[in-house]
């Protein structure tokens, strides 16, 4: 009997032990809020001394779109360029999926698979990649960025056909498009727009994003331009058209703006206990490390005193509060001021790429429940044949144990990428400007502001620039 | 029993094999020739880089234009490499294959080779130094340069597609030999790469 019961005890012990620690909340409280204090090369050098701790290689991953996207935050380009090279091989990589892992996602939790990234999160990548390059002045390098996150996305939609939300990233073909005309490419440029533009208009009932009204604005000059008659009357028919243009001899700054924080993860918890005249069911949602400790210990208390416990975990997005909701921008002390339109909101995205794929992950969820508990049974089952009623409720009990304990849903995300970004675009006229930058909360009352000095404006081009609020 | 075991120790491996990081291994390094063609990725490398900067250099000094020169001036044209840009998918590093190309060029033996233009800008800035500090003796003067006959200017396209796990590449690589005098285009050259890449969808 010892040595079962010993296999058994030892079975529980390090599985909770193991698989508890998955939310890293107090890290990313801890990384966020140096995020709120712009302290950025500081949180890049958190993240770099928490790469085995808070992450590990099944994380690695997220690993280098934390540290990239930081990277770029401290204007530190080639280095975010180096990360998220090393990003986009482990995602290609890990489109090889390992047979023994997935087995493992049904005998433990989704989180012992590693951490492929969701299919928005790796747009992002090319995205953040090619502001680096065009910051750099290297254009050429940012457009093979706009190659990349194109073909990205026609594989995307070969695919998922008709099955997923997200097949399509309005705000990458906008951007790209940006970074197309600004090298002379008007043909890829327009298609860029229109592309940009039916994905604003088709996603809008999930995500809520219109397009801004510069780019309508873009893809009829273009169209104008390159004489896309059709498509014209399809555009004015179809979209607010404002007037925008940047006067001759003039060049053009596009500040991009990231707010807020992107929303979090958490477990949403059903747990069933079963008594010999009882039945207990309870719906949980632990916010924070404390609450989630207690759902925890929670679940092992009632798999010890239940006669059957079962322990479902799904996730769930929740949102963190900031303030900013709108951004200006102003040219050397004077002039008018520029408003920024939203032109992604990726809270948004992820709140609803999650919702299109729960099903999945519930019947997921509920499979390996069934699998944990008939294992249990049987396990139970054998011990009482050979060792009696005694060892067989220790051993039922330490495998509930062990399957509560390690029931937690997959809460891995990309942490550090902001909720919404939106676009100011103001013409200037071709030198060097000084612009302030205003970030204001829903009554108007000014939250933050920012000053970028020596921003170099070329006649007929566009100039990349960006900030951050997470206040 | 053995069933239990065996149930049991699947729920524990399970657990601590993919609980905790797997233990680090030690790189293995194998020296191969540098003239070995060797695939990894399927990306662009450097079999790629050599294979098509020796046929289209072959191509382009086996064309009348070459001979045409030689005729008309009697003596070697003078060939710089310029831009090639890169149009594909994938960050090309276009210094190595202009360094192909020029190293084609000036092992032919058929044409005169001209430095480029970041490599003139340092000889000018070293002339300009030599001008400041160098004895008149030694210090070489400005305004002797030999100006190039011809400029190579190309560039380097892709076309992919992919569904699931196979991708085909395609590459289309284009230089164009261009009259300095006049502007006009000597010679055309194209070549083209194909590639199908198969991922394997599973593993052990």
């Amino acid at each position: 009997m010892k040595p079962v019961v010993k296999s058994l005890l030892a079975a529980a012990l390090s599985a909770v032990l193991l698989s508890s620690c998955a939310t890293n909340t107090a890290y990313y409280n801890n990384l966020n809020k140096m995020i709120g204090e712009r302290r950025y090369p500081e949180a890049a050098s958190l993240i770099e001394s928490e790469k085995l701790n808070s992450y590990g290689e099944k994380n690695a991953l997220l690993y280098y779109m934390d540290i990239g996207y930081l990277q770029h935050l401290s204007g530190q380009y080639d280095a975010s360029n180096e990360s998220f090279e090393r990003a986009k091989k482990i995602a290609d990589d890990l489109f090889t999926k390992s047979i023994t892992t997935e087995i493992s996602t049904f005998l433990v939790s989704d989180n012992t698979r590693p951490y492929a990234g969701e299919d928005f999160e790796r747009a992002m990548i090319n995205i953040i990649c090619a502001l680096n390059y065009a910051l750099l002045g290297k254009d050429n390098d940012a457009l093979v960025e706009a190659r990349q996150v194109d073909q990205f996305l026609t594989k995307l939609q070969t695919d998922t056909g008709s099955k997923s939300v997200y097949k399509e990233d309005a705000f990458a073909r906008y951007l790209m498009g940006m970074l197309q005309e600004n090298m002379g490419e008007l043909n890829d440029a327009y298609i860029s727009y229109y592309q940009a533009l039916k994905a604003y208009k088709e996603g809008f009932k999930y995500f809520k994003c219109a397009p801004p009204t510069e780019l309508v604005a873009d893809a009829l000059r273009l169209a104008n331009k390159l004489g896309m008659n059709d498509d014209i009357a399809d555009i004015k028919k179809n979209f607010t058209v404002m007037p925008y243009a940047v006067p001759a001899g003039d060049g053009e700054l596009v500040l991009l703006a990231y707010n807020g924080y992107s929303p979090e993860k958490v477990d949403f918890f059903i747990d069933m206990a079963f008594g010999k005249a009882w039945a207990n069911v309870a719906l949980m949602k632990p916010k924070g490390e404390d609450a989630q400790k207690t759902a925890m210990a929670a679940g092992l208390a009632k798999s010890v005193i239940a006669t059957d416990m079962i322990r479902i975990a799904f996730p769930t997005y929740e949102s963190i509060p900031y303030e900013t909701a709108s951004v200006e921008a102003q040219a050397d002390g004077s002039g008018a001021v520029a408003e920024g339109q939203l032109a992604d909101d990726i809270g948004s995205i992820a709140k609803t790429n999650l919702d299109d794929h729960i099903n999945r992950v519930r019947i997921k969820a509920i499979a390996r429940a069934a699998v944990k508990h008939i294992l249990a049974k049987q396990a139970s089952d054998l011990v009482e044949k050979q060792f009696g009623k005694f060892a067989a409720s220790l051993a039922k009990k330490s495998l509930s144990a062990v399957a509560a304990g390690t029931e937690v849903s997959d809460k891995r995300s990309w942490r550090s990428l902001p909720d919404k970004i939106m676009v100011v675009r103001m013409p200037l006229p071709a030198g060097t400007h000084t612009i302030k930058v205003t970030f204001r909360d829903n009554g108007g009352s000014v939250v933050s502001e920012q000053t970028l000095d020596n921003i170099v404006i070329k006649a007929k081009k566009k100039t990349f620039a960006d900030v951050r609020s997470a206040r | 029993m053995k069933i239990v075991r065996g149930l049991l120790m699947s729920i524990v491996s399970a657990v601590v094999l993919f609980g905790i990081s797997g233990c680090s291994s030690m790189p293995v390094v194998t020296r191969e020739s540098s003239d070995a063609m060797i695939d990894v990725s399927g990306n662009w490398n450097d079999t790629d880089s050599q294979l098509v900067s020796k046929e289209m250099i072959s191509d382009s000094l086996s064309r009348p234009w070459l001979t045409e020169f030689v005729a008309a001036k009697n003596s070697k044209p003078r060939v710089i490499v310029g831009e090639v840009i890169n149009k594909s998918h994938e960050h090309i590093n276009t210094e190595t294959f202009v360094s192909d190309l020029e190293r084609e060029l000036t092992n032919s033996g058929q044409v005169k080779f001209v430095a480029s233009k970041s490599q003139r800008d340092e000889m000018r800035a070293e002339r300009a130094d030599q001008a400041q500090n160098s004895s008149m003796a030694t210090a070489k003067a400005a305004g002797n340069e030999t100006g190039a006959d011809f400029m190579i200017k190309g560039k380097i396209n892709t076309i992919m597609d992919e569904a699931g796990k196979i991708s085909l590449k395609y590459y289309q690589i284009e230089l164009e030999l261009i009259d300095m005098a006049n502007g006009e285009k000597a010679w055309i050259g194209q070549k083209k790469i194909k590639k199908v890449v198969k991922k394997s969808s599973s593993s052990f």
